[in-house]
This record gives C-alpha cells, structure tokens and sequence, in this order.
C-alpha cells in the first residue's frame, strides 16, 4: 500500500506546532516539562536511532512512555507544578522503571513480532511452495509438459 | 495362405510321382489332383513373376464353352515340392505330349482335320467369347494319340503372345516388345495358325536360321506369305489357304467361321494390291527401305535419325517421288506440319509423337512406336511389367504423354481401340499421382490385376489377392526386421492399386511413412483392411506395427492413459487384432479429452508458475508486511497500556 505523500510544507508546519507546543509547555508547566523530558527520554533516544518510514518503533515506545508517564505527570498536576514535586517523583524508581519499562517493552515488541511474523509466514509460504512444485512436477510427469 | 509344400490354391495338391511338364516358353505345369474330386484329372500351370496371367480369362473362368482349347478352373497361390511359392492355374490336364518341333511333313489331311479344324472351332469359341489365343504354335499344341485332333494348349499363364516366338506373330506385333504385344484380335491367332500349319506341312520351322529381327525384316521386304514359303514344297490346298492366311493385313485374312470350311476359305480370294516398291533405297539410320512398311519400321526402330528425315522432307520427297504414292505423302506431311502450323514447342515428345504418327500414316497396321520400342496399346500395361529401365522410361513417357489418344485417332477405323481412349487416361492419372503409393507402380499393379506384389518384404510369398497381403505379411513378419517399417513403395502401391478406394483414400496422399500422422495413416490402412477383408488373427503383422512404432502410444499426452492403454494395446496384438489396436490408438474421443486434458494442464501449470515465482520473490515484501504489522501491535499494546493507565486514574 503506497504511503500517504506528505508534503514538506506540511511536514514544516507540524514541527513548527510541536515547537510552539514545547515552547508553551515550558512556559506554562516547566516541572511537567522536566519530568515529560526525563519520563520520554527512552522514546526521545528511539527517535534519534529509528531511521525507518515512519517511525514505528519510535511511535510505539513513544506511546508506551506516554502510558508510564501518565500517573506521575497527574500526580505533579496535583502536587501544583511544582519542581520539588518533579524531584521526589523522579527520585521513586518506580516512576522511572513504569516509564520507561514500557518504553523497553514496546521496542522489545517491535523487534520481536517482526521477526516471529516473518518465520511464521515463511514457513507456510514455503509449505506452499512446496506443494505447488509438487503439483508441477505431477503434471510435468503427467502430460509431458516442459 | 496355404503353407503346405505340394498344395495349390487351397485344394489341389502336386503328384509328387510326375515331374513337372516343360510348356512353351519355359512355363511349368504339375500333375494335381483335386483333394475334393480325385477322380478329375487336373494340371496347375505355375505362372511366371514377371509375366502376370491374363485376368480376362483368368478371372472370367463363365462363359461358352471352347472346344480343342484348355480353359482355367480356378487359381492360386501355393508352394511346389521344394517349398518353393508361386501363383497356380489349375486346368484340365494335356491329352497328351506337344506336337513340338516338326520332323516330317504331315499329310494334308492330318493337318486340316487334326490341326485346321480343331483350331479353327476353338478359335471361333474364343471370338464368341470376345477373347484370342494369342498363343498358337507347334509347342502349344497337344494330341493324345497320332489321327487326334489337337487341342491349343494354355494361353492364359502370361500375357497375349508374350512367349511366342516372333515368327508366328505379323510383323507389326512382332516389332512389338514381346510382353507389350496385347490381345490382338482372332486374325493375328489365324496368323499364328497359318505358320503352325506351315511348319507342320514342311516338316520343318521356316528361317530357322534367322533370328527374330531377320525374321521381321525378311517379312516386311517380301511380305509374311512370300518369306516363310521361299522353297518350300507344300500341297497346294495348304498353301491356297497361308496366302490368305499370312496375308499382311489382318482384314485380308479368313475368319474362323471361315477356316472351318477349308475349301470355302482356299477359294476366297481378296482383291489386294501389292505393295509398292521403290526402285531407289531411302537410308533411315543405315537402314535401306524399299516399302512404306521397311519405311514405317524403320522410322520407329530409329527415331533419332527419323526425325531430321521427316522434318527436312525427305521422306515426304522419297514417298512421292520413288514411291510413287501422293497420298501416303500427303498424310505425312499433315502430320509434319500441323504442329509447326499450330506453333507447338519442338521438344523430345513433340519429336516422338511426330516420328509415331508418321509411321502410322505410312503403314496403317503399325504399332505405337516411342523412343525405338514399339507396343500395342492394350498391351502397355503388361509391357511395363519387368522391363528393362530403360524400355520403363520410354513406357513411362508414352503414358504421360498420353500416346495412345493420337495414335487411336489416327487409326480410328481400327475396332475395338475407341474404349483404350479412356484407358490411356486413367493411365496418366495413375502415373502422376505422387508418393509411395503413386506412380509407375501403382499404374502397373492397377493395370495388371493377376501381377504379384514385388515388395522385397515379402520375400517367401506370391501376393496377387489384396486378400492374401495381410496374412503373407503376418507370416512374413518371422523373419523380417521389425525395427523397419511392415510397409513399403510396393505394398503401398499394390494395396491402393487392388483395395477398395474407401480404405486407401489416405494411403493415397501419403508422401513418406516417417511421421506420426503418416504411421497413424498405415495403421488405419492395415486395420481398415483387416476389417474389410477378414483375414483371421494377424499376430506376426500386429506385433510387427507394434514394434516399429506404428502401433503407438507416444503421441499420446497424458501419461497415466497412455500406461493404461499400453497393457491393453500389446495384448490386442499378441491375439493379432489390428483394427483392435487402431480403435485403442486412434479413438477420436479419447483423443479429444486427452488434448483437452493436456491443454487444461499446461493453464494450470502457468498459474501454479506465477504463483511459485510470487512466493520466491516476496520476501523482502514480507518482511516489511511483518515489521509493519509488529509496530502496529507494539503500538497497540502501548495505547492499551496507556489507556489502563488512565482508567487506573480515574478510578482513584
């Protein structure tokens, strides 16, 4: 399936929008900045590595943070944006290990389901294949056929 | 086919007592007795390979009978003594020993009531019968006892006048190629009388120490009667009635029904003119002629030198002027001119053509005469049997030229000759027909019907019967190389010449026996044959078409069939079934799915192909179909982690 065209003038005004969203977020919420920056590090790392279209790996370790990142990121909310609050968050490994354990897991998926996927469709297509020579080689035999 | 040494068409079997009797010619004869009837006294004339027996008589065996004559009962094939095969005439058996080589005068009286009369009743018969002897002569005359009338022995074994020695025959039929002399007509058996009845008045054979050529040219210089009789003593009712009886036109001699009564015929006197003699030789090719008929023979002997001659006028010249005849002169320039006048190209056939008609317009009594042989028409079908190449070639070129046609409407008062017209046609037909089942041999087996197959494939067996072909083959099959093919130019021939036109219509187009569809075609023809002919169980030939690959499978597509239909197929030509083994090969509907079947594979096997190199190319597009399809699962197991997340929020 061809992939969507993006044009570069839109691909140039999306990251203009990120920039002003980062922007804003450090404006309005540094400590949620911080703790999004220290929390997504794992998918900020995919992303400078993952130099496949699209950006798969990146998008779902991405994601998996995010999921990791969710509580703690309320929680600082809660706690009134503070940096203190930023600091006693990042300080309990279990903030740290959520996000980013599912950010591991999700790349771990991303290397792991390709690769089972491909074994598994090879096998059954070279059963296939099998078969189908198999029947050439009988209708071959069969009616003297080149 | 009779295989049993001794035993001739089927039921009669050799006395082995007797030896075998030496008949004119050279021909055998062997006592039989009839297994069925012992008690007829039979004789079986064994029939040369290079001289068929005459199948008007032969084949027609009804008919009134002829007295003084022996007629044919039945016919043959089957092996002497020895073992040895050959084609069979059974007959009543000779009275008696042949009258044979004259050694004293008979009296005059012997000779009309044992020999003239006799002679002359079967003669007569024969004519009833639309038929001649053609083969009258002192050693084919048998008696049982001296004071017997005597009988005319066989002259049905070869063809008309083949075996007869050029002395009893009128010069224009002893100009002729002896196999190539025809049936005749009953005053050329009147004039082989006359000289029998001359030589047994004499006591001895005329010129006798002349050969056939000196013979023929002393005849043409003096004329028949004045040749054979030179000093000869003879009683005057005899010699009355040679006169007319060896007179050179056959017109001018007695009828049968005329010689019967001899004093009647003696008295007959025909009102002929002598021929004219020039008193000044022409040179035709060293040749010195005096007569239109020295001249007629020797522009045929010679057409090489004959043709300047004629187109520079000479002869035209030498006719009118020494001669002293206009109108035979007028003829041959009408004929030396048309086609000049008619702008025909002058080629070799333009050339014989021309030297044939001028030799007709000369002497109206010649025979054809092409590139220096000479036959009859009705007798060039037998002519063409076992001749030399390079007579075979010249026969070969009158028939495409279709000779005969001009030289019958030269002659056209000639009886009897009209109806050869369409003969000479179908001639040609036959002979331009090409492939193996075409040609000079198809002609000369379709023209002969008593001529046996010569094929070298038949080595041990006279064929003359399209019926008995399959079985001599089959027979034949024990010792012939099977790897060759069972069929061969002869074969084809002789089978499209005698079978049925419905059976040999494929044979017929043939241009070889190498190709699939060409031995498809000689299995058909063989089961088709077996088929009409009912023959019995063919092992020997069914296993023969088996085994050099015309009774085959190969051709066939599917594999699995082609097993099944084998076992079947060898079985059927172990019980020599051939038409069984055709309808396994060539089974049209079998065919048809079989086709179909293999088209339907070959569909198959491109789709199957496609689908193989898709598989082999694809996997570079499933590895990226799996990459693809992972980080969506990645990615959907993270939105399910985040959104538990969030529904773990808000739930607090």
């Amino acid at each position: 399936m061809a992939e969507p065209a993006t044009s570069p003038r839109a691909k140039a005004s999306v990251l203009w929008l990120q920039g002003l969203g980062c922007g804003a977020l450090l404006a309005f919420a540094p400590a949620l900045a911080v703790l999004l920056v220290v929390l997504m590090a794992p998918a900020s790392a995919c992303l400078a590595a993952d130099l496949q279209q699209g950006r798969g790996t990146t998008r779902s370790v991405a994601i998996a943070c995010g999921a990791g990142a969710l509580a703690p990121a309320w929680r600082l909310w809660l706690a009134g944006d503070r940096m203190e609050s930023v600091f006693v968050l990042l300080s309990d490994p279990l903030t740290l290990a959520f996000a980013w354990g599912g950010g591991a897991c999700a790349w771990a998926l991303c290397q792991v389901i390709p690769a089972v996927l491909q074994s598994v469709w090879s096998v059954r297509e070279t059963t296939r294949a099998h078969r189908i020579e198999a029947e050439m080689a009988r209708l071959r035999e069969e009616w003297h056929l080149e | 086919m009779p295989g049993e040494n001794g035993v001739v068409a089927t039921q009669y079997r050799i006395d082995p007592s007797r030896p075998p009797q030496l008949l004119a010619g050279g021909l055998r004869a062997f006592s039989v007795s009839d297994m069925r009837d012992r008690a007829r006294a039979l004789m079986a004339v064994q029939t040369r390979p290079d001289l068929p027996a005459r199948p008007r008589i032969t084949l027609a065996r009804a008919g009134p009978p002829v007295p003084y004559a022996v007629l044919p009962h039945e016919y043959g094939p089957g092996h002497d003594l020895a073992g040895k095969p050959g084609w069979f005439i059974i007959c009543d058996a000779l009275p008696g020993a042949a009258v044979g080589p004259p050694r004293a005068p008979w009296r005059e009286q012997e000779l009309v009531a044992c020999v003239l009369l006799p002679a002359a009743a079967a003669l007569l018969a024969l004519q009833t019968r639309g038929q001649t002897h053609r083969a009258i002569n002192t050693e084919n005359l048998f008696r049982e006892a001296p004071q017997e009338p005597a009988i005319l022995g066989p002259f049905w074994a070869a063809p008309p006048a083949s075996l007869q020695p050029a002395i009893y025959e009128p010069p224009y039929m002893a100009r002729c190629l002896p196999a190539g002399r025809g049936d005749g007509t009953v005053a050329d058996d009147v004039y082989a009388l006359g000289v029998t009845l001359l030589a047994l008045a004499a006591g001895r054979m005329p010129l006798a120490a002349l050969n056939d050529a000196a013979i023929l040219r002393r005849k043409l210089e003096l004329g028949s009667y004045a040749a054979l009789t030179a000093e000869m003593q003879l009683p005057q009712m005899i010699s009355d009635l040679l006169r007319s009886m060896l007179a050179e036109d056959p017109e001018h001699r007695p009828s049968p029904k005329l010689l019967l009564n001899p004093e009647q015929a003696r008295a007959r006197r025909i009102a002929a003119r002598p021929p004219r003699r020039a008193q000044q030789a022409l040179n035709v090719g060293g040749q010195m002629v005096f007569s239109a008929r020295e001249l007629a023979h020797a522009l045929g002997l010679r057409p090489d030198f004959a043709y300047p001659l004629l187109k520079s006028g000479m002869v035209e010249h030498w006719i009118r002027r020494n001669l002293g005849d206009p109108q035979i002169g007028m003829a041959v320039e009408d004929v030396t001119r048309k086609p000049a006048e008619q702008n025909m190209p002058e080629d070799a056939r333009h050339r014989e053509m021309t030297v044939m008609l001028s030799a007709c317009a000369i002497d109206p009594t010649a025979p054809l005469n092409w590139r220096g042989i000479a036959v009859q028409p009705d007798g060039i079908a037998t002519a063409l049997v076992g001749c030399p190449q390079e007579e075979a070639a010249a026969l070969e070129e009158l028939v495409a030229a279709e000779a005969v046609v001009p030289y019958i409407e030269a002659l056209e008062r000639r009886p009897g000759l009209a109806a050869q017209r369409d003969e000479a046609r179908d001639f040609r037909r036959l002979l331009a027909a090409s492939g193996p089942a075409g040609g000079i041999r198809r002609l000369t087996y379709a023209a002969n019907p008593m001529l046996a197959c010569a094929s070298p494939l038949l080595a041990n067996h006279v064929v003359v019967r399209i019926g008995d072909l399959l079985p001599a083959l089959s027979e034949a099959a024990a010792t012939s190389d099977r790897s060759k093919p069972p069929i061969d130019p002869h074969v084809a021939a002789f089978i499209a010449a005698r079978a049925e036109s419905t059976v040999t219509g494929e044979l017929i187009a043939l241009k070889s026996f190498a190709g699939p569809k060409e031995r498809l075609a000689v299995l058909r023809l063989f089961g088709r044959l077996e088929q009409r002919l009912l023959p019995g169980p063919l092992p020997g030939l069914a296993g023969w078409l088996l085994q050099s690959g015309f009774a085959t499978l190969e051709d066939w597509r599917s594999h699995r069939t082609r097993a099944a239909l084998e076992d079947t197929l060898k079985q059927a030509a172990s019980q020599g079934q051939i038409a069984t083994m055709l309808m396994l090969v060539d089974d049209a509907e079998a065919r048809r799915a079989d086709e179909t079947g293999a088209e339907a594979a070959a569909q198959r096997l491109v789709v199957l192909k496609a689908a193989l190199d898709d598989i082999k190319g694809g996997e570079a597009r499933r590895a990226k179909a799996a990459q693809a399809l992972g980080h969506e699962l990645a990615t959907g197991a993270g939105l399910l982690g985040l959104l538990g997340s969030a529904i773990s929020l808000a739930l607090r």
